[in-house]
């Protein structure tokens, strides 16, 4: 049975590996390190943007719970 | 400096360490419309909890059930890429279509899943944490990584992933879970299987390429037929308890009703037909509607629940 799913499935060697980690290696084994294009950089920009304003959101996210966890009592106590 | 920024972004043997994907890239890897089904289910078994929650509370712990439930989806993304990218259906996801590299969607899915566990721990209880913690390990490892490929029963087991958010919801209010959560868990349980398999009726072909051995694949189109119906046959009536068990009201036993009978109806149709593109049509037509039908369950509950809409509908059980 296992080896008719087996044969229902060709591999492609484009596609990445099962839990791979990595892309697989190009063909060469040491081509020159191409640069980012200006719309990679964009897109990078982009999104550390994004990361920023989330990381920013969790900031206010937190302090919001706290306040809710624990409660308008927070001030109310001997100093 | 962007020379620099390019090389400790590129491994000496020029593989990409680090990708150009945008942040709706990775939105994208969390499954967003399943997340939004978390979100609708787990607020299902929240407001039919007996008891009541702070609403920010409750609003930051929706936010971390279905973060975890993204968080899990990317996981699955990650382990699935290379099925995903032999099938028509998700050759486009983030990491087969090549814009973010699988290191990337792992550690995100692991962040993701390590900060909605320890942030539902913190702002509700442990039981919560441990179950999201559980429907996490259950769909990205159970049925990701064990029982996809292993079983045509792979989606009926690993439709209880999918069925815990109630539980999850009624835990975060109370710190237990009882015979609410369980039935809200059993309508999710039990629609599974049929939403599934009207999907995979149509994409055999896309699930044969894959090496996935679905229903259809292994047992044939006229088994999976019957095998839909049977379960559409049960859901249907469990899905009309809630109003029996008195926390949906006479809304959602009209609407339960009404909808369960178009499921039956519809799976009839799937069973009869099976020939040519009207079967296809047939198959398609179950699958779109389950997704309102889970949909609209969960809706009315809530509406009835947050509006105030709970009709004096004799309860029988409740």
């Amino acid at each position: 049975m296992s080896q008719d799913r087996q044969e229902l499935k060709p591999r492609d060697h484009d596609a990445p590996e099962r839990g791979s980690l990595e892309k697989p290696a190009p063909a060469s084994s040491h081509p020159a390190p191409a640069a980012f294009s200006p719309e990679d950089m964009a897109r990078r920009n982009r999104r550390s943007i994004a990361l920023a304003l989330v990381l920013g959101g969790l900031v206010l996210f937190f302090f919001i719970v706290t306040l809710a966890k624990t409660g308008p009592a927070i001030l109310n106590r001997p100093l | 400096m962007s020379a620099v920024f390019d090389q400790i972004n590129r491994a000496d043997d020029g593989v990409a360490l680090s990708s150009t994907g945008e942040a709706r890239d990775f939105f994208a890897l969390l499954k967003p419309r399943v997340m939004f089904l978390v979100i609708v289910t787990a607020l299902g078994g929240m407001v039919a909890a007996p008891g009541a929650v702070n609403p920010v509370i409750g609003l930051a712990a929706l936010l971390a059930i279905s973060v975890g439930a993204g968080a899990s989806g990317c996981l699955n993304m990650w382990w699935d890429a290379d099925i995903d990218a032999v099938m028509a259906r998700t050759a486009d996801r983030p990491i087969p279509a090549g814009r973010i590299l699988p290191s990337e969607a792992l550690a995100f899915g692991l962040t993701l899943s390590i900060g909605s566990v320890l942030v539902l721990g913190l702002v509700a209880n442990l039981l919560a944490a441990a179950m999201l913690a559980f429907t996490i390990f259950f769909y990205a490892v159970v049925y990701s990584m064990w029982l996809k490929r292993a079983t045509p029963q792979n989606i009926v087991i690993g439709g209880a992933a999918g069925a815990f958010p109630p539980m999850i919801g009624e835990a975060v209010v109370t710190g237990d879970f009882g015979l609410t959560s369980i039935v809200l868990f059993a309508i999710i349980f039990l629609w599974t299987p049929p939403h599934f398999w009207a999907l995979a009726l149509v994409k055999s072909g896309d699930y044969a390429r894959a090496g996935i051995p679905m229903l259809p694949n292994v047992a044939g189109p006229a088994a999976t037929r019957r095998q839909i119906v049977a379960y559409t046959l049960v859901l249907a009536p469990v899905a009309v308890l809630p109003a029996l068990m008195g926390f949906g009201g006479l809304i959602y036993l009209i609407v339960s009703i009404a909808t369960g009978l178009a499921m039956i109806g519809l799976s009839l149709r799937v069973l009869r037909v099976t020939e040519g593109d009207a079967a296809n049509k047939a198959a398609y037509a179950l699958f779109g509607f389950s997704i309102l039908y889970l949909f609209l369950l969960f809706a009315v509950l809530l509406a009835e629940q947050g509006l105030g809409l709970m009709w004096a509908l004799p309860k029988v059980l409740g």
